[in-house]
């Protein structure tokens, strides 16, 4: 045999290794997952399959808001919370507990957005003003008393500033007004502070200090105080009318208060440990006793409205409440309930049957037009909202 | 509405044709006459009150008695020796009159003004609770409990220098005797499951206007173990008695509620164990951090006491799987 069919047996050789050197180099190892065997002839006519590669997109966190009537918002802990309406977009804006930074919801299609990278240490406490732009929140890094205030511009960085005093509660009421209570010697007093002016006022002192301030966001309606809640302590509701503390009838053990508009709903612990729900009405002087045995503190009224809604379990006795809800001692597993301007309780939703565990509310809240509840689940602190 | 009735201030004693005048119900049969009195003999506004019509004269042959409030009969309680009533708002003063009539026709009137005005006790014992904790501290044995009594008047609350305030403690004075403008004081908690804390104010005349008596239960410490994020911060719920412990490090936190506020800066002692031994907690001596090494089951401990008064103290226990 010739050399030459030797050296064209060498050539095809090296040109199919080379073939199939550069079909591996273009296509990878075949296997059997892939078609590219398949698709391998002698005769050019191969099916290419196209890869096709999503395009990649950073996408904010979307929250599902469309799909129930109660739906949960975060699986963070939140410590404050407030609907609040940007064009024709509602949000939720929330601060979260720890960092205290604070993110919007998008009620609308889910979309959050932090709005406030300022980190607040061990934040454990916060409130929201009607219009979003202000928020207080508490550090409990040191004393526990350093209150932060937030101010979140529709343009620029938020900026913040701290609260000198030592602060008891506190509250934001209209027109930009920051109520606080703080502890002088033995006494406590009640005071206002300006956020635009930056001018703080002395609005009452009590001559105790075991005392809740119940601040009024109405300009209409008078602040309270009500001495600290205990199952084993009598505690006592007062009324700030101007400089004068004016006591009211309401009184007892375990007492818990919500005032609202011409009425106060107030809920006592009987020596039995039954809690009981009342309603005063300031106008007729008369007081109504309520079929569901809910601590005030777990009531919210409309704003415009006559409706009340709470959230309560029927057993509640034998748990020394509140001081045992108070501590997280005990926990609920609520229903809602609505009272109307009648009295008459009715049960308008069993969350635990909705979202399949138990819901304890806490932090109630209501929009301006009464179409939503939402509120904190105090067994993991996620935030929530219910329509009504 | 049902018209709100009174606080007795001063008893008019009418005979026929004659009158005397005494400072309170109880004190109206000075002379042996008929008396009125009252249960409480301070009763706070809208409180019911007991009135019992008393005559130990040895007047034979009352035939009647008749009752009014503010001139108004009340024939429903007609010839009854007592009766009760709920009292009416705060400083609005009624008058209940007993008339009692023999069978001569001879008539005696007895009547008491009431005027009901709010005195409140307000308990505040200087024991620890978390800035958080929205209810009110409870005093234990041993500790100190501030105590402030908060009379109301017409315009709000009363300016306490113009009164003078006696304080007692199981029935013993607190101050060794009453106080002007003493609204204020503080005592130690007695031994006993309760304690009395009573106070009488009384105005510049010498008359008393209000006493009050509040039963105050003597409570523990009551620590309480609560898991503690890095980034979260303290749960708000009580860490449960038996914990499975997830990652790799779990940090909890003992609340003692409670607990004498002179403690925390005086002789306390705080101990934490694992599986009954001793063990660091670190700079925070109420914050344990654990590390996972291994797997197993531990009991952890955390006990509280104050050396300077040794039945305040309390411990708390939880079983950790890890």
């Amino acid at each position: 045999m010739k050399k030459i069919f030797y050296y064209l047996g060498a050539g095809v050789i090296i040109l199919g290794l080379i073939g199939f050197w550069l079909y591996s180099f273009l296509y990878g190892s075949p296997n059997n997952t892939t078609p590219q065997f398949a698709n391998f002839d002698l005769f050019g006519n191969e099916t290419v399959v196209p890869e096709i590669v999503p395009p990649v997109t950073i996408a904010p966190p979307v929250v599902d808001v469309a799909l129930a009537k109660l739906r949960q918002l975060t699986t963070k802990p939140v410590i404050g919370m407030r609907i609040i309406v940007r064009g024709n977009n509602l949000l939720m804006r929330y601060v979260e507990a720890g960092t205290g930074q604070v993110f919007d919801i998008s009620l609308k299609n889910g979309m959050e957005t932090r709005v406030s990278p300022i980190s607040i240490p061990v934040a454990s406490e916060a409130i929201i003003s009607d219009s979003g732009e202000y928020i207080a929140v508490r550090s409990s890094e040191q004393s526990g008393n350093e209150v932060v205030l937030i101010h979140i511009r529709e343009s620029g960085n938020p900026s913040k500033e701290t609260i000198s005093a030592s602060v008891t509660n506190f509250e934001f009421g209209t027109n930009n007004i920051f109520y606080y209570g703080t502890l002088v010697g033995a006494t406590l007093e009640g005071r206002s502070y300006n956020l635009t002016t930056q001018e703080t006022k002395r609005l009452f002192t009590v001559p105790f200090t075991a005392a809740t301030i119940l601040w009024s966001r109405q300009a209409s309606t008078s602040h309270y105080v009500l001495t600290k809640s205990a199952a084993s302590l009598t505690s006592h509701l007062y009324e700030v009318r101007g400089a004068n503390i004016i006591r009211t009838p309401i009184s007892g053990r375990g007492l818990t208060v919500l005032p609202y508009q011409q009425s106060i709903l107030f809920s006592i612990v009987e020596a039995t440990g039954q809690v009981k729900l009342f309603n005063y009405s300031l106008v007729q002087k008369n007081t109504q006793l309520q079929i569901i045995p809910a601590l005030a503190d777990k009531c919210i009224s409309e704003l415009r409205g006559t409706n009340l809604y709470c959230a309560a379990n029927l057993d509640t006795r034998d748990a020394n409440l509140p001081d045992s809800w108070y501590k997280g001692l005990v926990s609920f597993d609520d229903r809602i309930w609505k009272i109307d301007k009648l009295g008459i309780n009715s049960q308008i939703a069993n969350p635990s049957t909705i979202s399949g565990r138990p819901l304890d509310l806490n932090k109630i809240k209501i929009t301006n037009d009464g179409r939503m509840l939402y509120f904190v689940n105090k067994i993991d602190q996620s935030l929530w909202v219910y329509e009504l | 509405m049902r018209r709100l009735l009174s606080i007795g201030l001063y008893i008019l004693f009418f005979t026929t044709g004659s009158s005397a005048n005494a400072q309170l119900g109880n004190l109206a049969g000075v002379a042996g006459g008929p008396a009125i009195t009252l249960s409480p003999q301070f009763p706070a506004p809208g409180e019911r009150v007991n009135v019992t019509l008393e005559d130990y004269s040895g007047l034979v042959g009352a035939a009647t008695i008749a009752w009014s409030l503010d001139g108004v009969n009340l024939p429903e309680v007609s010839n009854l020796r007592s009766m009760s009533f709920v009292v009416g708002e705060a400083l609005q003063t009624d008058t209940i009159t007993a008339t009692l009539t023999n069978n001569n026709g001879r008539s005696q009137v007895v009547s008491v003004t009431i005027e009901p005005r709010y005195l409140d006790i307000i308990i505040e014992p200087q024991t620890f609770t978390p800035v958080l904790y929205r209810g009110r501290a409870l005093p234990i044995y041993g500790s100190l409990v501030r105590v402030s009594g908060v009379l109301s008047g017409k315009n709000g609350l009363v300016n306490p220098s113009s009164y003078t305030y006696n304080w007692k403690l199981n029935n013993r004075s607190i101050d060794g005797g009453a106080r002007l403008g003493g609204f204020q004081t503080l005592y130690t908690v007695p031994h006993g499951r309760t304690h009395i804390v009573t106070l009488e104010v009384i105005d510049q005349a010498g008359l008393t206007v209000a006493r009050r008596s509040v039963t105050v239960e003597t409570s523990v410490v009551d620590v309480l173990l609560y898991e503690q994020s890095t980034l979260y911060g303290l749960s708000p719920r009580v860490a449960p008695s038996s914990f499975n412990m997830v990652g790799n490090s779990l940090t909890l936190r003992a609340i003692p509620y409670n607990l004498d506020l002179r403690a925390l800066t005086g002789r306390l002692v705080t101990e934490w164990s694992i599986a009954g031994a001793k063990t660091n907690s670190g700079s925070d001596r109420f914050e344990i951090t654990l590390d996972r090494r291994g797997a197993g089951t531990a009991n952890l401990e955390f006990e509280v006491r104050n050396l300077s008064e040794l039945l305040q103290g309390d411990k708390a226990s939880m079983a950790i799987r890890f």
